[in-house]
């Protein structure tokens, strides 16, 4: 595939993806039930987190 | 004839390379890659017993757990923020909510349910050259799951202080919850003006609308009263009094020379 700035977007959010779901996987077994699940983040706020987690802020 | 089989106990750990992104090939290689951090301070994940045929067969088998590294694996991996705390001073497990930045009580059952289904991942991620047996029944029996959980009370115990007012640490309804809007009370509503007199049914009644606002529980005056005093001693240098006078009565509550800023701040 062709490296584009676009196709680098789309990896840095499927890797974030990968990441978010692994975390909420996790905190799945922690979590009482609650009456609203979590909602999922949009593709911006992903990235977000992921840069915020991979510079050891969050 | 069986052929001939050399068996020899290992404490494996992935290879790591720099160049190559690690494949774990036993049970131990697998929660090492995970919780690099769990394994630098507890060890290695199990006791594993490799068994090779001269016919090229191999069989790995994870005989025992290291209980230290699966309790500090139940702190949490802390590349995905994730944290598990023991707060000592009420026996509760918390864990840290990513999505509302604060801890949240959780039970020793739910600990040991995560316990159990990394312990099937692990075996259903493996190659075919894992025994699978124990991944599945025996370390992930009531007995097993129940000591890890038990060992993680003191792998993961957090200090008195953890949540207190002064912590960066929050979580859900805590008392300290109270006890941090009563010293924004302080510092950010109270000021210093001679002359004045701050009432402690007025301290009381406005903080109590606070209270109401953040949805937290309301509290009983002498319970506020327990706050509020140390803090205006600390920050105004006076303390409370009980024989003020107002409109002719006598014995009245209060700060003198402290003023409740009522407008914006």
């Amino acid at each position: 595939m062709t490296d584009t700035p676009y196709t680098r977007r789309l990896d840095q959010i499927q890797e974030a993806r990968k990441r978010f779901n692994e975390s909420e996987w996790r905190l799945s077994f922690l979590r009482a039930i609650e009456p609203e699940q979590p909602k999922q983040p949009d593709p911006n706020q992903l990235l977000e987190w992921n840069q915020k987690l991979l510079r050891g802020l969050n | 004839m069986e052929p001939e089989t050399f068996t020899r106990l290992e404490l494996n750990l992935p290879q790591t390379s720099l160049f190559e992104k690690p494949v774990p090939r036993t049970p131990s290689e697998w929660f090492a890659l995970k919780f690099a951090d769990a394994v630098n301070r507890f060890g290695c994940p199990f006791l594993e017993m490799r068994q090779s045929s001269v016919d090229g067969f191999l069989k790995i088998t994870p005989v025992s757990i290291n209980p230290d590294f699966f309790a500090a694996m139940l702190g949490g991996d802390s590349g995905l923020g994730h944290s598990v705390v023991y707060y000592e001073s009420e026996m509760q497990f918390y864990y840290f909510e990513p999505l509302q930045n604060l801890y949240r009580p959780t039970t020793p059952e739910k600990l040991q349910n995560y316990y159990r289904a990394m312990m099937l991942r692990c075996a259903q991620e493996l190659n075919g050259e894992t025994d699978k047996l124990n991944l599945f029944q025996e370390f992930r029996s009531d007995r097993i799951s129940k000591a890890v959980v038990n060992r993680a009370k003191s792998i993961l115990a957090a200090s008195p202080d953890f949540f207190s007012a002064t912590s960066p640490h929050n979580r859900i309804r805590g008392q300290e919850l109270h006890e941090r809007l009563a010293r924004k009370f302080v510092e950010e509503l109270l000021c210093a003006e001679s002359g004045q007199v701050l009432y402690l049914a007025d301290a009381y009644a406005h903080f109590t609308k606070l209270v109401r606002e953040k949805n937290l529980d309301v509290i009983k005056r002498s319970d506020f009263k327990g706050l509020v005093v140390p803090l205006i001693q600390e920050q105004f240098g006076v303390r409370l009094r009980n024989d003020l006078v107002v409109d002719e009565r006598v014995g009245i509550r209060g700060w003198k020379n402290v003023k409740l800023q009522t407008g914006p701040t």
